[in-house]
């Protein structure tokens, strides 16, 4: 074997090895972006409350309306409300002429635990137009789990209204900007 | 003559000047050419990826990180591509990596093993996002990709707490590929 044959010889055999050991890596940096925004949201455990007469007759019949919501408003310069909107008035199941929304028969209080809520107190209802329940300011936060409040509906109880069942439909609306 | 015999010697030194130029000649060296393919490996990812809230309220973030990748291991060889976060969440306080709160899943484009299940991003140590075997080439299809280069994604996700300032958090990762 000649000198230049154990030359390449050694070369190759070089080479295999560095074929096998080398390993190469490179990186890259992508940047992950989160926009937390004003979020709101509301649940009502039931979908149908009915109202109550207690004490002594023609006392107003009185309901209380739990839900839970969660409500999160920008930092600075934000705001939120929660309203309840009925579609139409009372509706009689067997035609009869009884309580009116849309005459003031329907007055309410709103409450909460959650500091930095404004609540509404003895506020008569209406029909077709939205009416505050709460308002929020900037930077509220509900608990995590959600924060409990309420609605207390008074409905008036005259003489002058007929014996039936009537109903109504109460849309809630949370919203935070 | 004579003065004819000096032509003639004449004449046969002009053809060989000019003979010069003409001939050719060819001659064989045999040369060792010899090229190094090495194991490589090359991964793509856009600068921003965005973690959006789900449809209803206060539902996780997530985001989809597309990426593409061109590897190459030996025949005894391997590759991984893993991930992990530079530091926390800016600014400091809403998010937290080291409270594990940043996960993410794994899918291939067809091409190498992405990683199971749900996956923590660390700060502080890498974490697997896709494995690739042997012998493993991109792009011709085959033993290879079909696909030039080939793509995989990570689907990253992160809680939605009431309790979060509004703002924009954001946070840089560091993904390795390495090829063996």
């Amino acid at each position: 074997m000649s000198i230049r044959s154990k030359m390449t010889l050694i070369l190759a055999l070089v080479m295999l090895f560095t074929l096998h050991l080398s390993a190469q890596s490179n990186t890259a940096n992508p940047q992950l972006q989160v926009v937390v925004g004003p979020e709101a949201s509301i649940s009502v455990g039931s979908s149908l409350y009915t109202f109550s007469l207690t004490g002594t007759v023609f006392n107003n019949y009185t309901l209380n309306l739990p839900f839970t919501f969660k409500v999160r408003t920008t930092k600075s310069g934000g705001s939120g409300s929660l309203t309840a909107t009925f579609a139409a008035d009372f509706s009689a199941a067997d035609g009869g002429t009884g309580p009116s929304i849309s005459g003031g028969d329907l007055t309410y209080s709103s409450s909460t635990a959650l500091a930095g809520v404004t609540t509404q107190s003895n506020k008569t209802a209406g029909v077709s137009t939205a009416f505050n329940v709460f308002t929020f300011g900037a930077n509220l936060h509900s608990a995590n789990s959600g924060t409990s409040g309420s609605i207390d509906w008074t409905l008036a109880n005259k003489p002058t209204f007929e014996t039936d069942t009537y109903t109504a439909t109460v849309v809630l609306t949370i919203s935070a900007s | 003559m004579e003065s004819l015999r000096r032509i003639c010697s004449f004449v046969p030194l002009i053809a060989v000047v000019f003979a010069f130029p003409l001939c050719a000649d060819t001659a064989a060296v045999t040369q060792l050419v010899s090229v190094s393919i090495s194991p490589v490996g090359i991964v793509t990812f856009p600068a921003q990826v965005n973690l959006v809230p789900g449809g209803l309220a206060f539902s996780a973030f997530s985001g989809t990180l597309a990426f593409s990748f061109n590897a190459r291991t030996t025949r005894l060889g391997s590759g991984s591509i893993t991930v992990k976060a530079n530091g926390d969440f800016a600014p400091a306080g809403a998010f937290s990596v080291a409270g594990g709160q940043l996960t993410y899943t794994c899918s291939s484009g067809g091409y190498g093993t992405p990683c199971s299940g749900t996956q923590t991003v660390s700060s502080s140590s890498q974490t697997p996002v896709l494995t690739i075997g042997a012998n493993a080439c991109t792009g011709g299809g085959g033993l290879c990709s079909s696909a030039d280069p080939a793509t995989a994604s990570v689907m990253f996700s992160l809680p939605n707490s009431v309790s979060l300032e509004t703002g924009t958090y954001t946070l840089q990762l560091t993904f390795t590929i390495s090829c063996l």
